[in-house]
């Protein structure tokens, strides 16, 4: 067998390691094209008049945090720039999302401005399954909450929720979904019976199975991660942490083509030398 | 016993049914029997976690007190359960301890598990990407274009054409066999709810011969 074919790991992952760490500590700014998926979902959420009320469903744990909050933080930020309100919502399973919420949304209304209770309400997580809980904030939003957000606040008290009491009364949903439940669950029981757009992102290696949601037209628009972040970032006119990892992304991948590339150099050679002989 | 059996298969049939029947016929007083019991479920859902909660203490509890194997993990496990617990009780879910926590102890370690993915990703990606056959070398093709397809670097390198090439695969192969496969999976679920309320499939209901 030959050396190119069999480099030790532990090679491979220093090499990745070092390719990825030196463009974060020095990036190399390399310009970021947005894609059309990313434009269609820029499209939708500009489109919409100010003031509108959209949900934004954090359904994702900070182990996918790395990839998604660069995405989380981007698209909240365009949404407060839009001067659009927010409410937050996670499905449940994602009990964790709810605290990833509280964390970028207090970040992002600090820089903006916004007002807690006024500009965006936190509704936190509830246990059960996305098949019960959907369904019955479609018909009363306040019930499934036990009448109080995130932080045991009642509803009543928050301006914001005078004007939305169920899905219906929502301009947008927008998903940061890293699996299940995610955006299937917002398709079946909340799209296709009420019909509000959607639109969201995915963890890079869920975008190939959120393609054929978008091709038929029940997601408005898909981001898949970080260069879908990045792409954002870009269209809002609004640089942040996806812009800067785009770099470490673009050099690891490169890194993982080069090992992909000897790997087969390798066999290619192995399988001539072994023709010669035999 | 027979009752035993048959019991939780009539009630899973007879909620079942119920449940289906009044997603479509709007006619009271099926929808308000329908959200009574959809706040039971929440009701037992919100329960469930005491009752897994209380599981968890008990095995990892015996675990610790018989010295098992790999106990110490069971103390750090009842540990971290119970003080986070309490910290979420008595600092609340916004108090800077609180947050302090879930920010550098959990958000870090669940970052890190899930980034060791790239390094396992890259070594399996160069010990298995060999174009050993035809489809072997369409697959690796496939990749490295919607790899390049997605980097700016690689945008700056092959130009416009790699990343029109990757959206396509995208867009059109990969969305066909997706769609094959997510209707396939939704059959399959179809089929197996209808032999859940018909009581032919019982692992749900837990126990030997289930």
């Amino acid at each position: 067998m030959n050396i190119l074919e069999r480099i030790d790991r532990r090679i491979l992952y220093l090499v990745l390691l070092l390719a990825v760490a030196y463009p974060l500590l020095r990036p190399f700014g390399l310009s970021v094209k947005p894609g059309p998926d990313s434009k269609q979902v820029f499209r939708v959420i500009d489109e919409l008049p100010r003031g509108s009320v959209v949900m934004v469903s954090f359904d994702y744990d900070p182990a996918a945090a790395p990839e998604l909050d660069p995405m989380a933080v981007a698209l909240v930020r365009l949404l407060f720039s839009k001067d659009l309100r927010i409410i937050t919502f996670s499905q449940p399973g994602w009990e964790l999302g709810a605290g990833q919420a509280d964390r970028i949304l207090r970040q992002v209304a600090v820089e903006k401005g916004k007002e807690y209770g006024t500009d965006w309400v936190n509704l936190g997580w509830r246990a059960g399954q996305s098949a019960v809980i959907l369904p019955a904030m479609s018909e009363d939003l306040r019930r499934p909450m036990n009448g109080v957000d995130m932080y045991g606040q009642p509803l009543v008290n928050l301006k914001l929720m005078d004007q939305i009491r169920k899905l219906s009364d929502l301009q947008l949903i927008v998903g940061i979904w890293s699996g299940t439940p995610g955006f299937q669950e917002y398709i079946s029981f909340v799209y296709e019976p009420l019909k509000i757009p959607l639109v969201g992102g995915t963890t890079a290696i869920g975008l190939p199975v959120a393609k054929p949601y978008m091709k038929a037209g029940q997601l408005a628009g898909i981001l898949g991660g970080m260069r879908g972040a990045a792409d954002i970032e870009v269209l809002a006119d609004q640089p942040g942490r996806a812009l800067t990892v785009m770099d470490a992304q673009s050099l690891g991948l490169l890194v993982i083509l080069g090992f992909l590339v000897l790997g087969n150099i390798g066999y290619l050679v192995t399988r001539w030398r072994g023709g010669v002989k035999g | 016993m027979q009752w035993r059996k048959k019991l939780p298969i009539l009630i899973t049939l007879a909620a079942g049914i119920f449940v289906v029947v009044s997603r479509f016929v709007k006619i009271e007083p099926l929808p308000t029997l329908s959200g009574t019991l959809d706040e039971w479920f929440l009701v037992s859902a919100a329960f469930a976690f005491v009752i897994g909660m209380a599981n968890l203490t008990r095995l990892h509890l015996l675990k610790v007190r018989s010295r098992g194997k790999d106990w110490p993990y069971s103390l750090v496990l009842l540990v971290c359960l119970y003080g986070y617990l309490t910290l979420g009780l008595t600092v609340s879910v916004q108090g800077p301890a609180y947050e302090w926590v879930y920010r550098n102890i959990l958000g870090a370690l669940q970052g890190a598990m899930f980034s060791l993915l790239a390094f396992f990703t890259a070594s399996a990606a160069y010990r298995a990407f060999r174009i050993r056959s035809a489809e072997a070398t369409v697959l690796m093709i496939t990749a490295a274009v919607v790899m390049v397809g997605n980097i700016p670097l690689g945008e700056s390198i092959a130009g416009g054409n790699i990343p029109g090439l990757a959206q396509w695969i995208l867009d059109v192969p990969n969305t066909a066999g997706a769609r094959g496969i997510l209707l396939g999976a939704a059959v399959g679920a179809l089929a197996t709810s209808v032999r859940i309320l018909l009581g032919l499939e019982r692992a749900h209901l837990g126990g030997p011969g289930a």
